[in-house]
């Protein structure tokens, strides 16, 4: 467990927000930043993915059709399954932002939704 | 009558039902409906849901509608449990726009699914449980979700 100190003015913020929701205070901030972290991941993948569009045709000489694993720019792991790739990666690295992505022809991948759907009455 | 009658469906629409987890210690979400859709290339679950279970992201992609348009999205890895069956390691997309549960082909593909739409509701049945995915329940056959 670590001890950390907050802010006087942020703890009345925390208290009236934990008393809000009636949870404890360790639950809250431990949400929160829970969260923070996720999102934090996130984004760190969308730069993981700049990075690995600028580099996609590098890459593709390479590791054309391969699953590969990208961290800070560098090729961490190579497979051919996501889901084996995912599972080394996160052994190694926990959870930190790992980029796991095919190299296919196209850098970004795009899927598509053919079910348009009726937001008025049939007539 | 069914929820989706009371919203915004025009016609009665085939959901299973879905329970989302993480490999982590997070507890799992669910059951929740999930729209079976053999339109869509991929699974789309709410940002919201991603969250709470704390999916861990994989890569950035694009979503083209029917009418074209692109919309930026993450892809997550997730557990899925649908109806007794479980599958881990499944990818979806997510986006702040998507605000409901869509079963694409990247799971319905992996479900030998029945579905009657013929007579007093639609009965959507996984009919029996594939090999590689193990039923939770010793039930051979699980009887979906009725939506009249």
């Amino acid at each position: 467990m670590t001890t950390v100190t907050l802010q006087p003015k942020i703890m009345i913020e925390i208290n009236r927000e934990s008393q809000r929701r009636q949870i404890s205070v360790d639950e809250l901030v431990n949400d929160w930043l829970k969260h923070y972290l996720w999102e934090l991941r996130n984004k760190k993948i969308g730069e993981e993915s700049k990075r690995y569009v600028a580099m996609h045709a590098e890459l593709r000489k390479q590791y054309a059709d391969k699953v590969i694993a990208m961290l800070d720019g560098q090729v961490v792991d190579v497979g051919d399954d996501v889901v084996e790739v995912y599972h080394r990666v996160h052994k190694k690295f926990g959870d930190e932002a790992v980029l796991i992505t095919k190299v296919d022809s196209e850098p970004i991948k795009t899927y598509k939704i053919r079910s348009p759907r009726l937001t008025t009455p049939l007539p | 009558m069914s929820e989706y009658i009371q919203t915004d469906y025009a016609l009665p629409i085939p959901v299973l039902h879905v329970s989302i987890g993480n490999s982590d210690d997070t507890p799992w979400l669910g059951p929740l409906d999930g729209i079976v859709d053999t339109g869509a290339d991929i699974t789309m679950i709410p940002l919201n849901i991603i969250a709470r279970v704390n999916a861990p992201s994989l890569q950035e992609g694009y979503l083209r509608s029917a009418w074209g348009n692109d919309s930026r999205i993450t892809f997550f890895i997730v557990n899925l449990q649908i109806e007794q069956l479980r599958f881990s390691g499944v990818q979806v997309a997510s986006n702040e726009s998507i605000d409901e549960i869509i079963l694409g082909r990247n799971v319905l593909n992996k479900l030998p699914l029945f579905l009657d739409a013929s007579s007093t509701g639609i009965i959507l049945k996984i009919s029996q449980s594939p090999a590689w995915a193990p039923p939770i329940s010793s039930e051979s056959t699980a009887l979906a979700n009725l939506q009249f």
